[in-house]
Formats: C-alpha cells, sequence, structure tokens
C-alpha cells in the first residue's frame, strides 16, 4: 500500500515535470515567435520582398514615322540588350569568359570591369542585340546576367530623307531633324508595376495594380512627304550636283492648296542607319542654310512696283545703255537691252530694270514687301534648327543697298522660304506656313492683291515660254519661274562662286506644284541657273505632276479628241 | 444542444469548403496570370516580328529596287516627252 502510494506521488510529480518542461518549451516557441512576427516582422517582411517582390519596368517603343500614304520612314524594332549586376559574377569568371564569348567581347576588359564597379546594380555590357543571340546568351543560365528589351531605330528610306527626318542616340531620344523636333510626340513613357517572383524567376502575381505606372507608347507621325516623288527628286538633285561637281544642293517641292511639303532633298546627305561620322551631310540644308539667292528675288521687287501703282504689266523702264551707276556702284546688266516691259524685266532678267523700279519706290515699301513674303523671318515650318534667314531693316539700307536689295543680295534666305514665298503667287496673293505635317494645314493669309498675284503669275509663265528651249519647260503643261544666278559672297567681297537655283510652279493656270531648287557652287563649265538648276526644276515637276495625277493643261500632242464626233468614227473605222 | 452540434458541424464543412474554394481559386488566379504572361510575351514577340516584317517589306518595296525590277527583269522604262500623247476629252 504504501509503496503503491509512493508511486502514485512519484507519477503526478513525474506528469508536473513534463508539463512544466513543455510548457516552458511553449513558452519558449511562444516569444519566439512573437519576436520574429511581431517585433521583427518589418525586417522579415522586407526579406522576403527582397527575394521574391521585383518591380519591373514596362518598355514601350517609339511612335513610327509614316510618309503620306502610311510608307514607313522610320519604324523602332524590339531588340535585346545584356547587363549585368557585378557584384553576382565575381566568383564565376569562367562563366564571364563564355559570356565574352558569346558578345563578343574582351574576356579580359569584362572580367577588370567587373572588378572595378562590383558596387554597381547594373550596368549594361552589349546593347540592342538580336534576339537570336539574346537566346544563345540566356543559355548560359548564369546568375547576375539581366536582359532589358530595347528598342532599335530602323529608316527604311536610308540617305534619301536622312536630314529631314533626322535620327536617334543610343537612348532613343531624337538628336536631329523631325526626330528631334516631335520628340516629344514620338516618346513613349515606359511603366513600372510590381511584381511577385517564384524561385525559378518567374512572376507569379502582379501586386500594387493602383500604383501601376501606366506604359505610354509613343505616338505615330504622319509626314507630309510623299515617298515616291521624294526618291525622284533627290536622284534628280544627287545627278545635277554630281554632273556639276556642286559643293551641295536642295530642293523643296510645297503642295500650292495646303503648303505640305512633298519632298525636301540635300545633297550631301548620310545613310541614318549607320555611324554618323560626317558632320556635312547631317544639316537640313532646305532649312538651316541660307544664302543670297539672287535673280530669284526679283518679282518681289517688281510686285512693290505693281502695288504703288505708278507701274502696270505693260510700263516701259528704259536700261540703255546696260550699265548704271548708283551711289558710285555699277550695276550691269547682260547686255543693253533698251526699252524694257516689266514682263520683260523679268524675262531678261534685267538688273538695271529692277533697280530703276525700286529705287523710286522708298526703301520702306520693298523691305514692307520682301517682310510679307516671310523674308527675315522663320517659315512657320516648326523645323528644329530653322533659320530665318536675314533681311536687313530698311533704315540701315544705303541707296546702293536699296538696288542690290532689289536683285537679290544683301539679304539671305533658306529654299524653303523661297518655295513659301513663290507659292504665293500660286494661291492667289495668300501666304500658307508650310507644314511636314500631314493634314496639319496652316491659316493663310492675304498678303498681296490677288489681281497683282495673277499678273505675276502670269510674268512668271512667261520667263519659261517666251525663253526659247527653257530648260525648265515641261512637255503639256505650262510653267511659271525664275532662275537665279548669286555670286557667293566671301570675306571682303564676292568670289567666283555661284549659288545657281530656280524657283517655279505648275500648272499656271490652276497651280499645284511649288518647286525650289538651289545649287551651291557648281564648278563644271555650266552655273547659270537656267542651265543647272532649271533642268532639276523640270525633272522633278515633271515627275511630280504625274504621281499626283494633274491634268496637263497645254497640250502640245493630242492622240484623239473624244469629244470630236468625226475623229471618233474614224477611229472606228480605222 | 443538437441544434447547437448540428450548426457547428455545418459551419465546420462550410469553413473547409471556403478554405478549399480558397486554395482552388488562388491556384487558378496563378495559372491565369501566367497564361496572361504567356500571352502577353507572345503579344510582344508578334510585335518584333512584326516591325521586322514591315521593314523587310520597306526594303523589298524600295524605289530604287522597284525601278531597277522594273527595268532589268520587266524590260520596262520612262517614255520619252516625244513619246507622250495626251488624251483630250
Amino acid at each position: 500500500m504504501r509503496k503503491s502510494q509512493h508511486k502514485q506521488v512519484n507519477i503526478s510529480l513525474r506528469i508536473a515535470i513534463v508539463m512544466a518542461f513543455l510548457l516552458c518549451c511553449f513558452v519558449v516557441v511562444v516569444v519566439r515567435a512573437f519576436s520574429i512576427q511581431v517585433r521583427g516582422a518589418e525586417f522579415y517582411q522586407t526579406q522576403g520582398e527582397k527575394r521574391h517582390v521585383r518591380e519591373v519596368e514596362i518598355p514601350v517603343s517609339r511612335g513610327s514615322i509614316y510618309d503620306r500614304n502610311g510608307e514607313p520612314l522610320a519604324l523602332s524594332t524590339a531588340m535585346v540588350s545584356v547587363g549585368i549586376v557585378p557584384g553576382q559574377l565575381l566568383d564565376q569568371f569562367s562563366k564571364v569568359e563564355q559570356l565574352a564569348e558569346v558578345l563578343e567581347l574582351d574576356a579580359n576588359e569584362l572580367k577588370q570591369i567587373i572588378t572595378a564597379r562590383k558596387d554597381r546594380h547594373f550596368l549594361f555590357i552589349k546593347r540592342r542585340i538580336t534576339p537570336m543571340l539574346a537566346d544563345q546568351v540566356k543559355a548560359l543560365n548564369m546568375d547576375g546576367v539581366e536582359f532589358r528589351t530595347e528598342f532599335k531605330r530602323f529608316y527604311p528610306t536610308g540617305e534619301i530623307l536622312a536630314n529631314v527626318v533626322g535620327f536617334t542616340d543610343v537612348e532613343d531620344v531624337g538628336q536631329e531633324g523631325l526626330e528631334r523636333t516631335y520628340d516629344n510626340w514620338l516618346t513613349g513613357t515606359s511603366g513600372k508595376k510590381t511584381v511577385v517572383k517564384d524561385l525559378l524567376g518567374q512572376v507569379v502575381a502582379d501586386i500594387d495594380i493602383d500604383e501601376l505606372e501606366a506604359a505610354k507608347p509613343g505616338k505615330d507621325l504622319h509626314l507630309s512627304i510623299d515617298r515616291r516623288l521624294q526618291y525622284a527628286a533627290y536622284l534628280g538633285l544627287k545627278k545635277a550636283v554630281y554632273k556639276h561637281q556642286a559643293t551641295s544642293g536642295s530642293a523643296v517641292v510645297l503642295d500650292v492648296k495646303t503648303g505640305e511639303i512633298l519632298a525636301m532633298v540635300n545633297q550631301p546627305s548620310f545613310n541614318p542607319n549607320g555611324s554618323k561620322d560626317t558632320n556635312e551631310g547631317l544639316r537640313n540644308r532646305s532649312v538651316t542654310d541660307i544664302y543670297e539667292p539672287g535673280s530669284v528675288m526679283k518679282p518681289f521687287a517688281v510686285v512693290a512696283a505693281l502695288e504703288s501703282a505708278e507701274y502696270t504689266p505693260k510700263s516701259v523702264v528704259n536700261t540703255s545703255p546696260g550699265e548704271y551707276e548708283v551711289d558710285g556702284f555699277v550695276i550691269h546688266d547682260f547686255r543693253d537691252y533698251g526699252e524694257l516691259s516689266l514682263v520683260d524685266i523679268l524675262v531678261k532678267s534685267s538688273n538695271i530694270g529692277v533697280a530703276k523700279l525700286v529705287l523710286g519706290l522708298g526703301k520702306e515699301h520693298l523691305w514692307d514687301v520682301y517682310q510679307r513674303f516671310g523674308y527675315g523671318q522663320s517659315s512657320g515650318s516648326g523645323f528644329m534648327g530653322e533659320s530665318a534667314g536675314y533681311l536687313p531693316h530698311h533704315e540701315r539700307w544705303r541707296t546702293a543697298d536699296h538696288a542690290a536689295l532689289s536683285r537679290g543680295y544683301n539679304l539671305s534666305v533658306t529654299t524653303l522660304q523661297l518655295a513659301s514665298a513663290y507659292s504665293v503667287f500660286a494661291n492667289q496673293g495668300r501666304y500658307r506656313a508650310p507644314t511636314f505635317i500631314k493634314g496639319n494645314i496652316n491659316e493663310d493669309k492675304a498678303i498681296i492683291d490677288p489681281m497683282i498675284a495673277s499678273q505675276l503669275t502670269d510674268m512668271l509663265s512667261h520667263v519659261v515660254m517666251d525663253n526659247e528651249g527653257h530648260k525648265a519647260f515641261i512637255p503639256n503643261y505650262s510653267v511659271a519661274g525664275k532662275t537665279g544666278t548669286a555670286r557667293i559672297a566671301e570675306k571682303g567681297g564676292y568670289s567666283d562662286n555661284y549659288m545657281s537655283s530656280f524657283v517655279g510652279f505648275s500648272p499656271v493656270s490652276s497651280p499645284r506644284l511649288v518647286v525650289a531648287v538651289s545649287i551651291n557652287n557648281p564648278r563644271g563649265d555650266e552655273y547659270y541657273g537656267g542651265l543647272v538648276a532649271a533642268p532639276v526644276f523640270s525633272e522633278i515637276m515633271k515627275t511630280g505632276l504625274r504621281l499626283l495625277n494633274v491634268p496637263a493643261d497645254q497640250v502640245t500632242r493630242t492622240l484623239v479628241d473624244l469629244n470630236d464626233e468625226n475623229a471618233a468614227e474614224g477611229e472606228d473605222a480605222g | 444542444m443538437n441544434i447547437q452540434n448540428g450548426m457547428t458541424v455545418t459551419f465546420i464543412f462550410l469553413l473547409v469548403a471556403v478554405l478549399v474554394n480558397y486554395v482552388y481559386f488562388q491556384n487558378e488566379t496563378r495559372k491565369l496570370f501566367a497564361e496572361t504572361q504567356g500571352v502577353e510575351k507572345e503579344k510582344l514577340e508578334l510585335n518584333a516580328e512584326w516591325a521586322r516584317l514591315q521593314i523587310e517589306m520597306s526594303t523589298l518595296v524600295s524605289n530604287s529596287r522597284i525601278e531597277q525590277v522594273a527595268r532589268d527583269q520587266l524590260n520596262m522604262k520612262l517614255p520619252q516627252d516625244e513619246q507622250i500623247m495626251v488624251i483630250v476629252r
């Protein structure tokens, strides 16, 4: 009994000891759980998130650039860029060698970079590789190597449109041309989202949907350029620049009705898909380069004369004897033209004729006319880097300057300005700022009397039609325009180098296109605008009228008159 | 007492059912998410492919190539000025 009693006590004591022990364990567990879940919660949560939660960028592409018919001019393609986390690669140099081999990098250099920048979180080692090459890198299965989607810009038209469209740098930021002008429009905003990744690095869930920064892809740009016409204009200009061994050249084609720039070409040019190491071709000379235009300005001097109401197109000016002294400077004509009407002053391009016209009018009036046609001001096309040209204020003109301005010296213009100014004649006296964007048509405003505009149109058509075998002539279409051959200014005077130009429009009865061509410093035997620039004008205009299906207005050879019943019957009988 | 027991059992079953359901749908969500990820990736790839094809097409239809094919393979040429006649209506 005693023994059993003793045993009983013993058992309950043991139970108590075990219970106490278990309780202790439980307390320890609870305390530990408390310390982890409550006191250390933040630490462990961040540690956990560090391992599984990632912020990933949602890459977006830059907007594409298209011509007016939807043909691509600049496209972005997705490429893969390879980056490394240097700290994670320090202990696997054998794999780094494989990586360097696949990417065709110098292995030693890469190792140096890894050691030197081991604290950096991320750095690119090779950008914009093809997805195929990227798969080879992925196959190496290395920690510390990351891939990002980046976009490469491609320009299908190459050098034909290079200095107008421009290009982007390695960060996809527009550097030149329209890529730079419309950079904000074209650039998208890459988005960000937070995701949970599992051990294998697969994304398992999106979190923080609310804070997700939405990705906004870049917007597309539709230019007013017509790729076919651009190509024809480029070939025409390039051929002429080569043939006459000229330093450079530009040509602009404007739609008279809308002010849209249908083509804009320059020589020299460059390949936007290759390295841009030549500086010469990068400029869009049509809008950045200014020069003294010469005789192509004479029609504007004639506008001033007609506005004064002292002259009509039939008024006669005596230009004998072919020399005329103004303020100590002697103005020459090609020869003694005798008495010339205003029309013939333009046809013969008489320097003395225009000088006599404007000297009687007052400086302010001529300045005002030039100003109204947009000289000395930016054309309003919005092209970044566009030059406003140069038109000195009339208060600073001496009499000799006054005469010089009438024949296109002492002021500087761009080829685009010339094209815009001539389109005023073609557009019933209304000026419309040119545009590079399809459908973005600027308001036009009347700057001269429509009557004077039509008189000038008529006079300018005589310039081409009255000169036998004029190189600006286009079969079946009437053409109006004016040549220019200006000496290029040098330090201390004028050189023997010339700027040859031709600006004109067609068809005269209902003008559709304005083409301005300027060729800088032709070094062959020919340098007159009529011989160098006019053939380019005619070639571009001819192609343009054909491409736009403009009806002929001056038919020289007809096949059959369908309204003539006899002719039609005769055709049937035959 | 019986009613209480019955309710407890019902709630336990309900709870189990809800929990199983939760797990099931969590899994379903993951699967659908993985699918969207795959589709998104496919979209990116198709976009890239489209851009590549567009570039390829633009080289194939480039004016200089068409001119060359028209001239060399099809023996075409631009008519000379004197070969052009206009039909007047």
